[in-house]
């Protein structure tokens, strides 16, 4: 791959010439040339070289920052470094079970090179248990979300009809897979955590469309030692109860 | 008939007054928090900007030779703060026992350390607000939550706990700041603990709402065994980002430029 990179770029050119506008990431194995669809967790390998097309996206969701989700096998870590198509290094990461924070990605062509056995992959951002997502897929979906010490999450997904099938598959901080199911219109489950002990801060949801389907998602976490803070509900609260019990009281002086 | 028809009421209303009381006094302790800003009271998200993971290879034979523990460094910054003048940053740590930790030997005992210092490039003050943990009494549970009020990250202890965390003394320099966090050597915790967390919330000084060549996040931690009998320390296993050991300390970026 590295030796062919102009060969590379004109075959993934080729190929996006021929796809329509809707995300696209691709990476393209640099042996076997095949091409990996979207958000796809992507098994790396020692010195090897992937592409990843990000084009624009129509979805609604709070915030567009692109997370690159590295996992390694049994805390072996792994090097991967992400550059633009110049090759210009952008992050890197030295990690068995991490990420890269991308921020927002200009569409364009993107290069992971990858220097060890490990999985990558791509994620968008819905990390906070309010955030929605919004959006028609046609295309599979990855989003981090970061269920910090909770034993479990609570995912809802609201579909605009009751026929559309699609998968949902759940990934844990080193990019393995500990859930998969496949679901026929709107859902609403709790997932608890295979692994209490192990690595559940950062998860992958992924969602994979069978029919093209609208939906919208969220997620919160289960059982969580959070403590949600916050000086509006602090307020709301104690006015409140303010209120009622001067409204009691007033009530118990007319008898 | 009529005092007994408003007794009944006051008692009716007596009662929902107590549980009303009870109610707001739960909602206290599980909603409210505390925090030193408004600026992060008035916030809500964080960022998840970066993670470093390590593992501690024990080798000495003093403990089973082995992986001691796993963790992850985590950097949060605080993605819709409202005063120009500062960012805010959150940065955790977490360990996992793989087996090691749970084994030392009778005669010895086994401690944790992990210093986190936040560097500001420009030689500015960084501030910290709130860290944890605190001081735990063993066979207590308890949730430390920094930045509590809005931006915030949550971690539980485990039972058994004697960990400690304290600011940085302030030097001559205050560029940096952070804190250190200490897990005391007492055989009775160590031979439980599951896994451990901190963190530490820092304000570092903006301009125009741009960090503008700011600094970075350097995070030392260790773990060794002391032997009570002799005073003999064995098996010093730091991980290490450039302070005093290897690697590159975590550069952080402006998750809100220009805010």
């Amino acid at each position: 791959m590295k030796r062919h990179p102009i060969l590379i770029m004109i075959l993934l050119s080729i190929f996006l010439a021929a796809s329509d506008n809707s995300i696209i990431i691709y990476s393209v194995l640099p042996v076997e040339n095949s091409i990996i669809p979207p958000f796809t967790p992507i098994n790396v390998s020692e010195n090897m070289t992937y592409f990843i097309y990000v084009s624009e996206v129509s979805y609604s969701i709070p915030r567009m920052n692109y997370y690159l989700g590295v996992g390694g096998y049994n805390y072996k870590t792994l090097y991967i470094e992400f550059t633009d198509q110049e090759g210009r290094l952008l992050k890197n990461v030295t990690t068995w079970g991490g990420i890269i924070f991308l921020g927002e990605l200009d569409p364009g062509i993107y290069i992971i090179n990858s220097y060890g056995i490990g999985k990558v992959v791509l994620a968008l951002d819905l990390q906070s248990p309010r955030d929605i997502f919004e959006g028609e897929l046609h295309e599979p979906i990855t989003f981090l979300i970061t269920p910090f010490e909770a034993e479990g999450i609570h995912i809802v997904i609201n579909t605009n009809d009751t026929v559309s099938r699609y998968r949902i598959e759940i990934y844990n901080q080193s990019v393995d897979k500990i859930f998969s199911e496949e679901y026929v219109g709107s859902v609403e489950f709790d997932f608890y955590f295979p692994d209490q002990s192990e690595w559940n801060d950062i998860i992958y949801i992924r969602i994979v469309p069978l029919d093209p389907v609208a939906i919208k998602f969220r997620w919160y976490p289960l059982n969580a030692d959070v403590t949600i803070g916050n000086s509006l509900l602090y307020l709301f609260g104690l006015m409140l109860f303010v209120l009622v019990f001067i409204i009691l009281l007033s009530m118990v002086k007319g008898r | 008939m009529v005092i007994k028809i408003n007794r009944a009421k006051r008692l009716f209303l007596s009662v929902n007054s107590l549980i009303i009381i009870i109610v707001y006094i739960v909602f206290i302790v599980h909603i409210g928090g505390v925090s030193a800003t408004n600026d992060v009271f008035s916030t809500f998200n964080v960022v998840l900007l970066g993670t470093r993971t390590f593992t501690i290879d024990v080798s000495d034979g003093n403990v089973p030779s082995g992986i001691a523990a796993h963790g992850t460094v985590f950097y949060w910054g605080v993605s819709n703060e409202i005063d120009k003048n500062y960012d805010y940053f959150i940065i955790g740590i977490k360990y996992v026992r793989s087996g090691g930790f749970g084994f030392t030997p009778s005669n010895s005992l086994g401690g944790l350390m992990s210093i986190v210092k936040v560097y500001d490039g420009l030689y500015r003050t960084v501030y910290t607000i709130d860290y944890e943990p605190v001081f735990k009494v063993p066979l207590t549970s308890g949730t430390v939550t920094v930045g509590t009020g809005g931006a915030y990250v949550s971690f539980s202890l485990e039972l058994h706990g004697y960990d400690y965390g304290d600011p940085i003394p302030l030097s001559y320099n205050t560029y940096y700041d952070g804190f250190n966090w200490r897990h005391y050597y007492t055989k009775a915790d160590q031979d439980w603990w599951n896994k451990k967390a901190g963190a530490v919330l820092v304000k570092v000084p903006e301009v125009n709402g741009y960090l503008g060549n700011w600094g970075e996040v350097k995070v030392y931690l260790y773990y060794y065994v002391w032997n009570v009998w002799t005073g003999y320390v064995s098996g010093w296993y730091p991980v290490s980002w450039n302070e005093g050991g290897q690697g590159t300390p975590f550069k952080l970026t402006d998750p809100t430029p220009g805010n």
